[in-house]
């Protein structure tokens, strides 16, 4: 084959560029860190790259939605506490009211129960970030509404109840909170109170029957709290689990999108020494010809 | 016998002969980098030699032609390469576009901003009674309204840069056929004359070339030397003239027209061929898997958003989320925009209720795509993996193409090319030729003398 000036020029170009466009390729990828940056470089890893991107991107909603979830439901569980310790109190004012001979110190003792009312329903309209935590659905009313006089407690006629549903996994979602209704029994609680209050401030010593009606409801009020636990301790479960599932995601998209370091040096290596001796071959042989001969 | 003043003759003629071998070499030498260029060799033959009776006497050389030394197959092998890897060129090209506008690996495509605008709802739905959460959203939506429609328009864009690239190459291609048309004439006169005009011909190849890159052409010789180039069965240069061509958009498909007779040209590939498929197949295509998710989206979330209620006293409902029907007209209802409080998180009305926002924000794994088999992500990721298949496809095709270009332009520099070290030898040999031919010339100078002198004596 007669091989001229010119092809040999263009095919030593022609080499060197495919070289160089190689070198070009493997520094983008370690310059990145990413083997995989277009559609074009792997179809096929891009739409699983995708996907797992997707998959992330929701783990990472799921774990603020759950960190939410947990705040609400550790402040409902620790409301709960405090009303019961507000019952705890109601129930030694019953005793020391039981154990009175002098009938004139009730009306002092109603005074109390009044301010533990009063201190009731504050912590059955506790707000958490801007919510009435025990209003059901209605979160922006308070749910329980002491009359001006002490004299009833009325509930939020929109409704106090309502479950509120939190997203805390794909598929999966979780009722954060324990409406009104549920936790104090509607207005019961509060409407014992008041008949407690105003038999004590009309002289008279509650019933042994009333002591148990409070001791019935701090029972059911450790119920609601063991409840809030429970979904607690499940959340915190959970997010364990899509943390465990994030790690998981992203060694995932790492292995298909990552540049593999240590091979792609290697092919780079390879690539300059293919370079330098292009290089070099071509400086040889294109300057020579005839004429360097010929005197 | 012929005389002295015969082998002067001869001489006198090998002097010619060789001279003009030379100046062959000459003018090889010289365009040994000229584009196109094929090289020439002088065409020595032995003149007619005279009868004398004890044989024939030879009568030395002569010069019969300047050859071109060319292979057609070479060439019309080269053409069809050049039409299918100017095809994928403009493939590679136009949809390397459009992937850097899909945006994906930027995380400012609309699959990341689809992701963000579900989060937002789910966001709203952990705060449904709050304001902040919404405006979050909104801005969200509206980024995300933004990106189909910067997508969109970046079809659109890329849809128009073709037509501008399609005009200017036609300009290309009508100056092209008219030198080609104009180069034949002069050719075949030459012809006629008896003289090869290889220099012409060398320059009606180079730009029947240029040509083929542009469009898939078909060219064809006839008895007198005379080239016919057509594309798409129309004669677009000839010995008798060119047919110009121009473009045309009609009912959103590209057209391209001979005006002489008004008729359209079907190019199948070539650049311009291969533009044409891409504005009138392959992006319609892209915009319609677009447009697809695009309503599929607005559909979806203004049913579920419609049913809703947002915040407020009476709390209000029925307002669309959305307005729009495709990627380009999609956007943000404006009443929500004036009033955050419309978006709807709440099915019942009550303020704390997040049952529409977690419906919306669930969306994002339904499947409302592709006759309920995909969800919007995943549509949305077969597209952006298609356009990848297509760049990678058309690399490929660039690369292979390339490779069977230059091996075929290698064989071809093989045939045609200018060797210097080939036109030094030959310099050496015709140099030596014409040396030996002065010899002559003086040695029977020589002869004359003593010829002459003779007499004398």
């Amino acid at each position: 084959m007669r091989i001229t000036e010119n092809s040999l020029v263009s095919q030593f170009l022609g080499s060197l560029n495919t070289t160089r466009e190689r070198i070009v390729d493997l520094q983008d990828q370690l310059s990145s860190g990413k083997a995989v940056e277009k559609s074009s470089d792997d179809p096929v890893a891009m739409s699983v790259i995708l996907r797992l991107q997707n998959s992330l991107d929701r783990n990472a909603q799921f774990q603020k939605n759950v960190s939410d979830a947990s705040n609400m439901i550790d402040n409902t569980q620790s409301a709960l506490g405090s009303f019961t310790d507000i019952l705890t109190q109601l129930k030694s004012i019953l005793a020391t009211a039981n154990n009175t001979t002098a009938g004139d110190s009730l009306p002092a003792l109603a005074d109390q129960v009044d301010s533990l009312l009063t201190e009731a329903v504050n912590v059955a309209n506790t707000q958490f970030n801007g919510k009435y935590l025990f209003g059901g659905t209605n979160t922006l009313d308070p749910p329980f509404q002491l009359a001006a006089d002490h004299s009833a407690v009325t509930a939020n006629p929109a409704g106090i109840t309502g479950a509120i549903n939190y997203q805390i996994g794909e598929g999966t979602t979780q009722a954060v909170n324990i409406d009104g209704q549920e936790a104090f029994q509607g207005t019961q609680m509060f409407d014992l109170m008041i008949q407690l209050r105003d038999s004590l401030q009309s002289g008279t010593i509650p019933a042994a029957a009333s002591m148990d009606s409070v001791s019935t409801m701090m029972d059911h009020l450790v119920a609601e709290s063991g409840k809030a636990g429970a979904i607690s301790q499940l959340l915190s479960t959970n997010q364990t689990l899509l943390e465990d599932q994030n790690t998981q995601l992203e060694s995932l998209r790492s292995n298909y999108q990552d540049t593999d370091v240590a091979e792609a040096t290697m092919q780079m290596k390879q690539a300059e020494v293919m370079l330098e001796s292009a290089l070099n071959t071509g400086a040889q042989i294109i300057p020579q010809s005839l004429i360097d001969y010929m005197k | 016998m012929g005389g002295l003043s015969e082998i002067l003759d001869v001489a006198r003629q090998a002097l010619m002969s060789q001279q003009v071998g030379l100046d062959v070499t000459g003018h090889n030498i010289s365009n040994a980098n000229t584009l196109g260029y094929s090289r020439q060799s002088v065409d020595l033959t032995a003149a007619t030699p005279l009868k004398y009776s004890f044989g024939f006497l030879g009568t030395g050389v002569e010069v019969s032609g300047i050859s071109r030394i060319r292979d057609q197959m070479l060439d019309r092998q080269i053409q069809s390469t050049n039409a299918s890897l100017g095809e994928a060129g403009a493939r590679n090209t136009t949809l390397s576009q459009i992937e850097s506008a899909l945006n994906e690996s930027s995380g400012a495509g609309l699959d990341s901003m689809l992701g963000k605008f579900f989060s937002s709802f789910q966001d709203l739905s952990l705060h449904p009674e709050d304001a902040g959460s919404r405006q979050v959203l909104l801005q969200q939506a509206e980024e995300l309204t933004q990106t189909f429609q910067t997508t969109s328009a970046a079809l659109t864009t890329t849809s128009a840069n073709l037509v501008d690239d399609v005009n200017q190459k036609l300009v290309q291609v009508n100056e092209l056929t008219k030198s080609i048309s104009d180069l034949d004439g002069q050719i075949t006169n030459g012809l006629a004359q008896g003289t090869e005009p290889s220099d012409l011909e060398d320059q009606r190849d180079q730009k029947i070339e240029a040509l083929s890159k542009l469009m898939n052409v078909t060219v064809s010789r006839d008895s007198r030397g005379s080239t016919m180039v057509s594309v798409g069965g129309t004669v677009i240069a000839s010995g008798g003239g060119a047919v110009a061509l121009s473009a045309s958009v009609s009912g959103g498909t590209l057209h391209i027209t001979s005006q002489a007779s008004g008729a359209d040209v079907t190019v199948a590939s070539g650049d311009i061929g291969g533009e044409v498929k891409m504005y009138n197949s392959t992006i319609p295509g892209y915009r319609t898997q677009l447009d697809q998710l695009a309503s599929a989206l607005i559909t979806r979330v203004n049913t579920l958003h419609t049913a809703g209620y947002g915040l407020g006293t009476p709390p209000p409902t029925g307002n669309n989320f959305f307005t729009g029907t495709d990627a380009a007209t999609i956007a943000v209802d404006p009443g929500i925009i004036a009033d955050v409080n419309k978006i709807a998180a709440s099915g019942d009305g009550s303020a704390g209720d997040n049952s529409v926002a977690l419906a919306i924000a669930g969306v994002q794994s339904e499947n409302i795509m592709n006759g309920g088999t995909a969800s919007l992500a995943e549509a949305y990721s077969s597209l952006v993996s298609s356009v990848g298949a297509d760049v990678s496809a058309a690399n490929t095709d660039v690369q292979s193409q390339q490779a069977i270009y230059t091996q075929l332009d290698t064989q071809r520099s093989s045939v045609s090319g200018v060797s210097l070290d080939e036109e030094m030898t030959n310099t050496i040999k015709f140099q030596q030729a014409y040396d030996a031919a002065a010899k002559l010339v003086t040695t029977v100078n020589d002869m004359f003398i003593t010829l002459i002198g003779m007499k004398e004596s």
